[in-house]
């Protein structure tokens, strides 16, 4: 298993609101594409993504932890792909308690009360990092 | 790092099941959303994202026709040909509607004009949207949907719910007392 270190200019693309986007795949090989209201910086090399309901994400993540996430940039005309791999949960400490109030924070801005609930953080490490300019001069 | 995963843990199969067709009351969601994203798998097992550019149906509601473009290309047809499997998750910004639609790929070629018309209509929708929800110039908008430059059409095997909320993740079609 091979971490990479993600540029800090990643960091507040993590923060800027914007829903991520996460694809998994389960044992047998079904991919699922989900849309995720928070990523968090955890360190150069990891981040956490909110585990709410007991879904698809979370059952294909423990059967197969790899997973493959866009984060956007929207004002820097950018898209930022991880490759991920699931490490661990944590239901308690400072990240839990960090995402915890993002997340109340976020369903507040959404209407979204009381139906956003972290049940963990899930803790996942970086493989891999691609950035996409979206700058139409850049695509020429 | 495709090379690290541990297949003797994964049952990996290739897209099967009967194809679907897409409820009428849906066809105006697809008309309105406003953001799509998809999803493949490689031979490995490992997943990959997909931002989409347009998509559009079927005049029989099976089949979905969605385009990328050129910086989303990377692992897309190969992942197509080696097992089939194609998902994408459909949005309407703003009161969250979200559909994930899962199928088969039939074919793949470069992306024609009812392709950039659908781009066009799409790209549209998001910069009205966006900009009226958030403080987004319309520019950075305008440029979210990349032009389309590979069309993939897959028929469609299951859809899901996926509105946040305690019932996202539930199998729209086939209902789910149906195996």
């Amino acid at each position: 298993m091979t971490t990479v270190q993600m540029p800090e200019a990643v960091k507040p693309v993590l923060n800027n609101g914007i829903p991520a986007i996460l694809v998994t795949c389960s044992a047998e090989g079904v991919p699922n594409t989900t849309i995720l209201s928070q990523v968090y910086w955890v360190d150069e090399g990891h981040v956490a993504l909110s585990f709410q309901f007991f879904n698809k994400t979370v059952r294909n993540v423990r059967e197969n932890p790899y997973a493959s996430l866009c984060v956007m940039d929207l004002e820097g005309y950018a898209d930022w792909v991880l490759q991920i791999r699931y490490d661990h949960s944590e239901t308690e400490g400072p990240i839990f308690d960090e995402m915890e109030m993002q997340i109340e924070a976020i369903a507040s801005a959404s209407g979204m009360s009381g139906i956003f609930v972290l049940r963990a953080a899930d803790i996942y490490s970086v493989e891999s990092i691609r950035k996409i300019d979206g700058r139409p001069s850049a695509r020429v | 790092m495709a090379e690290s995963t541990d297949a003797r843990s994964l049952r990996l199969r290739p897209a099967s099941g009967s194809p679907v067709q897409v409820p009428g009351v849906l066809v105006p969601f697809l008309e309105r959303a406003t953001t799509a994203i998809a999803g493949t798998r490689d031979a490995h097992g490992i997943p990959h994202v997909h931002r989409i550019s347009s998509w559009r149906l079927s005049a029989d509601r099976r089949v979905m026709t969605c385009s990328v473009g050129r910086s989303f290309e990377p692992h897309l047809v190969e992942s197509l040909q080696d097992n089939g499997w194609f998902t994408v998750t459909i949005e309407e910004i703003g009161p969250h509607e979200t559909y994930q639609f899962k199928g088969r790929y039939l074919e793949h070629g470069p992306s024609d004009d009812e392709d950039r018309e659908a781009h066009e209509r799409l790209t549209e929708r998001f910069t009205r949207v966006v900009t009226s929800h958030f403080d987004m110039s319309e520019d950075a908008c305008r440029a979210h949907h990349e032009e389309p430059s590979l069309a993939v059409r897959f028929e469609i095997l299951e859809i899901y719910v996926q509105t946040p909320g305690p019932g996202a993740g539930r199998r729209l079609v086939p209902p789910e007392n149906v195996s």
